[in-house]
Parts: structure tokens; C-alpha cells; sequence
């Protein structure tokens, strides 16, 4: 067959199709980063595969309604996240996890008994704080930003990845995670300290020294790792 | 008590980026960032911290399969076989 039949041929199928490619070939093209958006959000392997997999067979039911208006990868993470918040949904039912005792030591690293901060935030330059010039460094700060997620309580991270990356509205996440308002603040709280301190040093402030290193200037004197708290 | 600790503060400031705050948490939170330049810091990279991560999963929808080789979090050759191989099968049974 040549190719001009090929694409005549798709022409030919339902209007939409045209625009998505054979279903076949969606675990080689987006497999992994459909994977690693559930496994972000799910962390655990097993969960994350089964939700690429409900996410790629419900669309390929789904095909037809297919309507173009964003890339194929985009509509693909779309019908993901639902599979995603279902199995956030699902596990929590489980595990009553909303009843869940609490012992969540997050403040108690990040300030002394006298509720002072251990380790104050340090300045950041100007120019690291600028919204990211390329989606190059787009792509290297998710990176950065999965690494610390790792770091942070579980509920938390679900919180704040379903609230701020996600835009997830907040009393769907609060129906999903079987939380109150309070809970979700409390959840979103612990999260922002974890992660701005592991993003300080992962991503802030070395951005600052690739930017000084760039004005020809010597970078500033990295200060010795102060001790960490009590656990 | 009218003043905040750090601790209080940072637990308000966070608030603040999700729901409105009571006039007492203001006027402390206000009391407390006049003397405590680390808060007022902190205030100001939670805001950062968010703008940032806001963009990270349509960072993530645009990233090129190339990304993925470096990092060890992709699909397992085995999960790949087995997403591949019920995908083909549903494929199949849809468009014989």
C-alpha cells in the first residue's frame, strides 16, 4: 500500500480520527509519561499501571468523541486524571484514611520548641524567582519537583498536587481525599514547607549559581549543611 | 496573644493562598511580618513555589519521550508488554 492510500484511507474513518494515532502505538508514545503522571499521584507502581491502563482502554472507547482541540497526549492525561482521583477515591473508601491518626512531624522539623524557624528561609535572587525561560527548564523543575514530592508525607503531597499542579477545585478534593476544609489548609501547609525547603536547595538557589556563573561572577560561598532537628 | 510565632505565621500565610483570613489572624500576621524578615521571606517563596509548580504538569503533557530515558521512572519493560499487549487485544476486538 502506498502512502498517499494510507492517508486516504484515515480520511475515510470517522472525522476526528484523523488526528490521533493507531492506539497501538499510545504505550510506546506516551506510556511513560502517562505512567509517571499516575505514579506522581498515586505512588505505587501498581496502582499507577492499572490507571494507564483503565485511562488508555477507556479511550480507546472513547475514540470518536476525540474532537482535536488538543493534542493527542493532552486528551490522553485528561481521561487520566479521572482514572487517577477514582483510584484516590477507591483507596481512601479502603482504608478510611480520613480517620487516619495523625502524627505528622513536618512542623516539628521545620521549627524549635520555641516555634522559631530551624532553618530560615534563605534569599533568593531575583532572577531565580522568574517564571521559567524554556520548557526545557519547564521540564527539568517537574523533575525537581517529583524528587521532593517523594519527601513529603503522602496526603499532603496528594493535596497539594491535586490543588496547585493540578487546579483540582477544592471541594472535589476534599469529597476524594474524605478531608474537611480545615484538613486540606493543614495538609497544603505541611507540603508548602517541605517543598520550598527541598526546592530551595534542589532548584532555587542552584539556579541561582547557574545564573551568577553566567554574569562571569564568582559563586557566593555555599554554608555548611546546618545540622537537622531532633527527628 | 496578638503576636504570632513563626510557626503561626506560616501556618496563616499558607492559609492565606486558599481562603480568606479573619481579622485576628490579619492583625497577627501583620504584627508579626513588621519584625520577622524570614517570614516575610517565606511569604513571598510559597508564592513562588506555587506559580512554579502550577505549570509542572502541563510541563510534564509537553515533555519529549527522550526526557523519560534519564530518568528511572518509567514503564517497566514488563508493564510496557502488558499495557501494549491489552491494548492491541481491546484494539482489536473494536476494529477487527
Amino acid at each position: 500500500m502506498t502512502g498517499q492510500a494510507e492517508a486516504s484511507d484515515r480520511r475515510t474513518g470517522p472525522g476526528a480520527a484523523t488526528a490521533l494515532s493507531d492506539p497501538r502505538s499510545w504505550v510506546d508514545l506516551h506510556g511513560d509519561i502517562l505512567f509517571r503522571f499516575a505514579l506522581a499521584r498515586l505512588r505505587d507502581r501498581h496502582a499507577a499501571e492499572e490507571a494507564v491502563q483503565e485511562a488508555l482502554l477507556a479511550a480507546l472507547g472513547a475514540r470518536a468523541t476525540f474532537a482535536g482541540h488538543c493534542a493527542e497526549r493532552t486528551w490522553l492525561i485528561g481521561i487520566l486524571k479521572h482514572k487517577v482521583v477514582d483510584h484516590l477515591r477507591r483507596r481512601i473508601r479502603d482504608r478510611g484514611q480520613g480517620d487516619e491518626p495523625d502524627n505528622d512531624t513536618t512542623e516539628k522539623s521545620a521549627f524549635t520548641w520555641e516555634s522559631a524557624w530551624r532553618q530560615p528561609p534563605r534569599r533568593w535572587s531575583s532572577a531565580a524567582q522568574e517564571d521559567p525561560a524554556s520548557d526545557l527548564e519547564r521540564q527539568e523543575f517537574a523533575a525537581a519537583l517529583r524528587e521532593c514530592l517523594a519527601g513529603v508525607p503522602e496526603r499532603a503531597a496528594q493535596a497539594f498536587v491535586l490543588k496547585i499542579v493540578d487546579e483540582t477545585d477544592s471541594d472535589e478534593i476534599c469529597k476524594v481525599l474524605s478531608i474537611t476544609p480545615t484538613n486540606l489548609w493543614v495538609l497544603l501547609h505541611r507540603a508548602r514547607l517541605r517543598l520550598r525547603a527541598c526546592l530551595e536547595q534542589r532548584w532555587f538557589l542552584a539556579r541561582d549559581q547557574t545564573s551568577a556563573a553566567k554574569d562571569a561572577k564568582p559563586p557566593a560561598q555555599p554554608k555548611g549543611k546546618p545540622g537537622k532537628g531532633r527527628p | 496573644m496578638i503576636l504570632f510565632s513563626c510557626k503561626d505565621a506560616s501556618r496563616t500565610m499558607s492559609a492565606q493562598r486558599d481562603r480568606p483570613l479573619s481579622f485576628f489572624e490579619r492583625v497577627s500576621l501583620t504584627g508579626h511580618l513588621l519584625v520577622c524578615a524570614a517570614c516575610r521571606l517565606y511569604r513571598r517563596q510559597i508564592a513562588v513555589l506555587d506559580r512554579w509548580c502550577r505549570g509542572a504538569g502541563a510541563a510534564e503533557e509537553a515533555s519529549a519521550a527522550s526526557i523519560n530515558e534519564k530518568t528511572t521512572d518509567g514503564l517497566t519493560p514488563e508493564s510496557r508488554e502488558r499495557l501494549r499487549l491489552s491494548i492491541a487485544k481491546a484494539a482489536g476486538d473494536t476494529q477487527p
